[in-house]
């Protein structure tokens, strides 16, 4: 079986002291409606694999016809026994590859709903991140969210197939025990009466073994959380020298995993030598009580010798459990996080209300408006402002000051309070347009344009995929990059290194204002986005800003005086506030706020 | 093969656990082996009928149950030692793999890292390596175990009966054709599949790091295309090794039933025809049971097996890799201060998979504890020459020399120590305040750390938290502003005391008030050092007594403001451009 004894891998936070149950009815619960949809698939498998199983069940069953009746009976005569004895195997022969069809058809159908359900967790998983409130991101660590998607399905997947051995192994747990009952019921019962000490054994075991596992739980969590953190601050880690240092603290935090799995492993191993004993002590009495018995012509020796394979097969399954236990724990507990994760409220949604509309113009407004985040601290405080459509107006203010705020609640990224005032574009507010409305006219330059895997062109298409060659070329000639790319190798399919780190912080911006160009949106909002152009591309670029600009709204947040100037209207925002607005030249020569940010970021 | 050799050499570090494995392994296996011998017997023993002249005819039954239970307890104690120390033995393995990982990934050079996805390398931390240490119990452990009870139970078999053994074996011939075809097939199926694994990891972490674009751009489903086609891909393969593996381990499990009812027949026919007594026939199908569980077992010691290569193939991939940058082995390793005069010689650099060279003939000589500023253009290689002073990169021609050595003669931990880099995407580690200034220095008195903060412009943000110094920063920093992060990198650096300093665009992703703030910082750190700082905005360069204007990889303009200013090139026209208010 895939990895039947999965270590432990995943990784949680370390105050994530959740352990799973054996049987988390919860997770259960979850996870039903998935494999639900594949009712087809799982009633074929799992039919099929019962079946093999209960037909496996029989095979010491006709060892025992083969020698009582058959065998061991010369009272029928030898020709009777030759011919029933063929007749019998040949009978055995056939189950046997009954259950060979049922079993391989049964591991098929199940391992695809496995794979299946697998597949559509997975997704949900990533669609269900992609769509959360991005306060969730920056407060969650992006290495413990890493952990969650990737460690925990893929202990799901781990656990399917043993899901779906265990319920074979219980049906043959069953199954031998309704035989060796059905048999010889006194030799079933006393033998069989060694089982309730085993399930005491678990019972005593399990709350020990439990601590053992949280803490090799919480252990690895701090061996990967360290690696994760390395890998990215690998420039700081290399130009201070922390190499050995680091590998010092790294060894501690591998050593402390070591040896909290080195003693969860002693209490699983724990288990092994009660089966084997109790195994052999089920034989014994199965002996002795047969040996009472035969002597009384009450049992025939077919039945002892079916009931002996029995009680050997009989542990196998418990045996196979047990091995299994702590990775159905384990699976139980991921199951139980990814559900959590999933229940995370995407308050985005409030924004899919009926009435689709279509952004035409882009004119947006603010009126009395009021914003504050989950912590119900105001960060805005009654704006009003009205963009007009086609208009470039800036933002201005220290970090902080609420800018970015009021920039996301245009781009639909946060809904806005309820009752507190009114945002609206073309008039209509903002929560009746649909997330794709606002999607396909909005578009958002950031100060760091994050660049995907994939080649430039994919980049610069993003989501956009309708574009040209031709459009994106002419859009990459007026924003100046094109002649970079086309200096590559690969030119517009050079593919992208995952930090893009042969491309400066420049170049990159570049890409970001290409990607918006090509997506034409009719309201454009520049987060900081030219604060890494440097002053020659700067230079190159205000052109084409101005293109950018032409026939949309767009919103620059800045604090760069060449962009900013190019606005025809500037809010400056502090406290959350508008403390000032106008043009350049009106703002001057109030020489207020504005005039003191303009000398402050140019005395040259 | 060559790569389970070598997990199997790193068991041999721990022999002691290695050796009492195999003890136990033994053990388990004699007692295994001799439980159905006794129980034939003991049925012998029972049966009235029993024609059979065995020794145990003559033995007491109460004995013969005593010897079966202290079988059953003796087994019991093996299988303990040898499911513990194998799992032990494991563990151990794992533990000196991730410390070697972490200490090469920590050692590998930018070539390396420029190349390679958080995410993907992280999916061999977590899932790799657990796929050896997966193998060790049953494949290096156990496997002897399978093997010993296999051939255990063939030669009981064939001792028992012969001619039944033949057939017997008829099955396994089968079994073990099937199983050596899976494994050829399997390894590269795993391969693949934990390559799209590791690529749907790549795809979740870069989403994670680039969330904010991808809201931006309304591009979630866009996104979730992408990564929806990779993970049908995955499945798709993992649908592949079940169907694999269920067609071989069936069939196997087959073929093993299939024997029963032959071996049911012939003996049968056997007995019946008096060439055999049933007690033979009985303890035959016992030793026939024997076999399920190295018959089952043999799937699993496969599948971890293909796992463990591909496993292992994956990291030791990583731990082979030789870094570019090396640590010369005759230098003096005692650290010592530089004076910090630098020069470069016909420096050119060019990238692996460019086309052009990044840095071209580049000559410069900087005096000790002289200032100068490089600006030009985004791409231009102002970052690459700089890094190429820290060794993050060797020049591909030229050679730096610094106080007149050969920066490639230098040990790479005191060139380091010696240069101070602050840069524009500073990495804040989830640790405490404190921590993350003494990183450098973690032998820093807390005076020093408070003078640093203080200088840095940081210390009253820090002393404003409840906890001060001992306030932990949550991960890469994430509660802090931009300047924050950077000023606690300026004060990092302080604590280094370095003779140089690189400042590579440090400021330019904060705001007017707070660039005024670091750059009162920046001043106080540049006193009686080199330095050498990259910026675009010239105000920034007031220090500096010398400028190099970079185009394209090549110095085109270098000399002082004014005889640049006289040039009329690129310089002047930054100028300008920045001065027309």
């Amino acid at each position: 079986m895939i990895g039947h004894t999965f270590g432990p891998m995943s990784r949680g936070d370390s105050d994530d002291e959740m352990f799973g149950k054996l049987y988390d009815i919860n997770v259960i619960k979850r996870i039903s409606p998935y494999i639900w949809r594949y009712k087809k698939y799982s009633a074929i498998g799992a039919i099929c694999t019962l079946l093999s199983a209960s037909l496996a069940v029989l095979i010491p069953y006709f060892i025992k016809i083969g020698i009582d009746d058959y065998i061991n009976n010369p009272n029928i005569g030898i020709a009777s026994q030759k011919s029933g004895l063929i007749k019998i195997s040949l009978i055995f022969g056939l189950t046997m590859f009954a259950a060979w069809v049922t079993n391989y058809i049964g591991q098929i159908y199940l391992a695809r709903v496995g794979q299946y359900t697998l597949r559509d967790i997975r997704i949900d998983m990533f669609s269900h991140l992609l769509k959360l409130n991005l306060n969730y991101f920056q407060k969650t660590k992006s290495g413990s969210i890493m952990s969650r998607l990737m460690g925990d399905t893929s202990q799901l997947q781990e656990s399917f197939s043993i899901v779906v051995m265990t319920l074979a192994d219980i049906l043959t747990l069953v199954g031998i025990c309704a035989t060796l009952l059905i048999m010889n019921f006194k030799i079933g019962i006393s033998s069989l009466s060694v089982v309730p000490l085993l399930f005491i054994a678990v019972v005593l075991w399990q709350p020990v073994a439990k601590r053992a596992f949280i803490a090799v739980r919480i252990a690895i969590s701090q061996v990967l959380s360290s690696f994760s953190e390395n890998l990215n601050g690998i420039k700081e880690v290399q130009n201070f020298n922390r190499e050995d240092n680091n590998n010092k603290n790294f060894n501690i935090k591998t050593k402390d995993h070591l040896n909290s799995a080195l003693k969860a492993q002693k209490l699983s191993s724990a288990l092994l030598p009660p089966v084997d004993i109790l195994t052999s002590t089920a034989l014994i009495i199965a002996a002795f009580v047969a040996s009472k018995l035969i002597l009384n012509d009450a049992a025939a020796i077919g039945v002892i010798i079916a009931s002996v394979l029995y009680i050997q097969r009989l542990f196998d399954p418990i045996r196979n459990l047990m091995m299994q236990y702590t990775q159905i724990q384990r699976s139980m507990a991921s199951g139980s996080r990814l559900f959590e994760f999933l229940d995370i409220k995407k308050s985005i949604n409030k924004l899919e209300i009926n009435m689709p509309e279509n952004i035409i113009k882009g004119e947006v407004e603010f009126k009395n408006f009021h914003f504050a985040y989950d912590n119900n601290i105001e960060v805005l405080t009654d704006i009003n402002m009205n963009i007009q459509k086609g208009s470039t107006v800036a933002f201005i203010g220290d970090t902080g000051a609420g800018k970015t705020t009021l920039a996301s609640l245009i781009t639909g990224l946060y809904p806005p309070n309820k009752d507190k005032g009114k945002l609206s574009i073309d008039k209509i507010p903002i929560e009746k347009y649909s997330r794709s409305d606002l999607g396909s006219q909005i578009a958002m330059v950031l100060q760091d344009p994050f660049l995907f895997q994939g080649s430039l062109k994919d980049n610069l298409k993003f989501n956009h995929q309708s574009a040209t060659d031709e459009e994106i070329i002419n859009a990459c000639k007026s924003i100046g990059i094109h002649d970079y790319i086309i200096s590559l190798e690969n030119g517009y399919d050079t593919s992208v290194s995952e930090r893009g780190v042969n491309m400066s912080q420049g170049q990159r911006q570049l890409m970001g204002f290409a990607r918006a160009l090509i997506k034409n949106p009719k309201i454009l909002i520049l987060d900081e986005a030219t604060s890494n152009i440097d002053s020659i591309s700067e230079q190159k670029i205000q052109n084409a800003l101005k293109v950018l600009f032409k026939n949309r709204t767009s919103i620059i947040i800045a604090h760069r005086l060449s962009t900013i100037k190019l606005s025809d209207n500037i809010f400056v925002i502090r406290g959350g506030r508008i403390a000032e607005q106008g043009n350049h030249s009106k703002l001057m020569s109030l020489k207020k706020e504005y005039y003191k940010f303009t000398e402050s970021s140019f005395q040259n | 093969m060559n790569i389970l050799l070598r997990i199997t050499s790193y068991t041999l570090k721990f022999k002691l656990y290695l050796i009492l494995g195999y003890i136990c392994t033994v053990g388990a296996v004699i007692s295994y082996l001799l439980i159905p011998e006794l129980l034939g017997g003991i049925v012998d023993r029972i049966d009235p009928n029993s024609t059979n002249e065995s020794i145990y005819k003559s033995l007491n039954l109460t004995f013969l149950l005593i010897i079966l239970f202290s079988l059953g307890c003796t087994r019991g104690a093996f299988s303990y030692g040898q499911n513990y120390y194998g799992e032990a033995l494991s563990f151990k393995v794992s533990k000196v793999l991730r410390d070697q990982l972490y200490d090469k990934t920590q050692k590998l050079d930018f070539y390396f890292h420029d190349k390679t996805h958080t995410g993907e390398m992280m999916s061999r931390v977590i899932v790799d390596i657990e796929g050896i240490r997966m193998f060790i119990p049953m494949g290096i452990v156990r496997s002897p175990y399978v093997f010993l009870m296999f051939f255990g139970s063939i030669t009981l078999l064939l001792i028992k009966n012969f001619e039944l053994a033949i057939y017997a074996c008829s099955f396994l011939v089968l079994s073990g054709f099937l199983a050596a075809r899976m494994r050829l097939k399997l390894r590269q199926i795993w391969l693949k599949v934990q390559e799209k694994n590791a690529e749907l990891n790549a795809l979740l972490q870069e989403n994670l790091n680039g969330i904010k674009v991808v809201k931006a751009f309304y591009a979630e489903s866009h996104q979730i295309n992408k990564f929806s086609n990779t993970n049908e891909e995955f499945k798709e393969l993992n649908i592949n090794v079940e169907n694999f593996r269920a067609i071989t381990m069936t069939t196997v499990l087959f073929a093993y039933w299939a024997t029963l009812a032959l071996i049911l027949a012939i003996g049968g026919l056997k007995v019946i025809n008096g060439e055999m007594s049933i007690g033979d026939l009985i303890s035959f199908m016992f030793y026939m049971q024997l076999l399920a569980m190295p018959v089952r077992m043999i799937g699993w010691l496969l599948n971890a097996s293909t796992r463990g290569s591909t496993c292992g193939k994956r990291i030791f991939e990583v731990l082979d890799t030789k870094p570019q940058i090396t640590n010369p082995s005759n230098a003096n390793t005692n650290f010592y201060k530089m004076k910090g005069e630098i020069i470069f010689k016909n420096v050119s650099h060019q990238f692996p998979d460019a086309k052009s060279e990044s840095v071209k003939d580049v000559n410069l000589s900087i005096k000790k504890n002289q200032s100068i500023s490089i600006t030009g253009e985004a791409g231009s290689g102002k970052s690459t020459l700089v890094q190429l002073l820290l060794r993050f990169y060797d020049p591909s021609n030229g050679a730096i020399y610094i106080d007149g050595k050969n920066i490639k003669d230098i040990d790479l931990g005191i060139l380091r120590k010696n240069i101070g880099y602050v840069h524009q995407d500073v990495f804040i580690f989830n640790e405490t305040f404190k921590n993350n200034i003494c990183y450098g220095n973690p032998a820093a008195s807390m005076d020093k750390i408070i003078e640093a903060a203080q200088i840095a412009q940081i210390h009253e943000y820090i002393n404003s938290l409840p906890d001060k110094y001992n306030s932990l920063i949550s991960e890469n920093g994430a509660n802090l502003s931009g300047g924050q992060k950077q000023r606690l990198s300026i004060a990092r650096t302080l604590l280094l005391d370095p003779p140089i300093l690189i400042l590579d665009d440090s400021t330019s992703s904060v705001d007017a008030s707070t660039e005024k703030d670091i750059q009162k910082a920046i001043n106080k750190l540049i006193s009686g050092r080199t330095v050498i700082t990259i910026a675009h905005k010239l105000n920034n360069f007031q220090q500096s007594s010398n400028i190099a204007v970079m185009n394209k990889g090549e110095i085109t303009e270098y000399g002082s403001h004014d005889h640049l200013i006289n040039l009329n090139g690129i310089y002047k026209n930054i100028y300008e451009l920045q001065t027309t208010n």
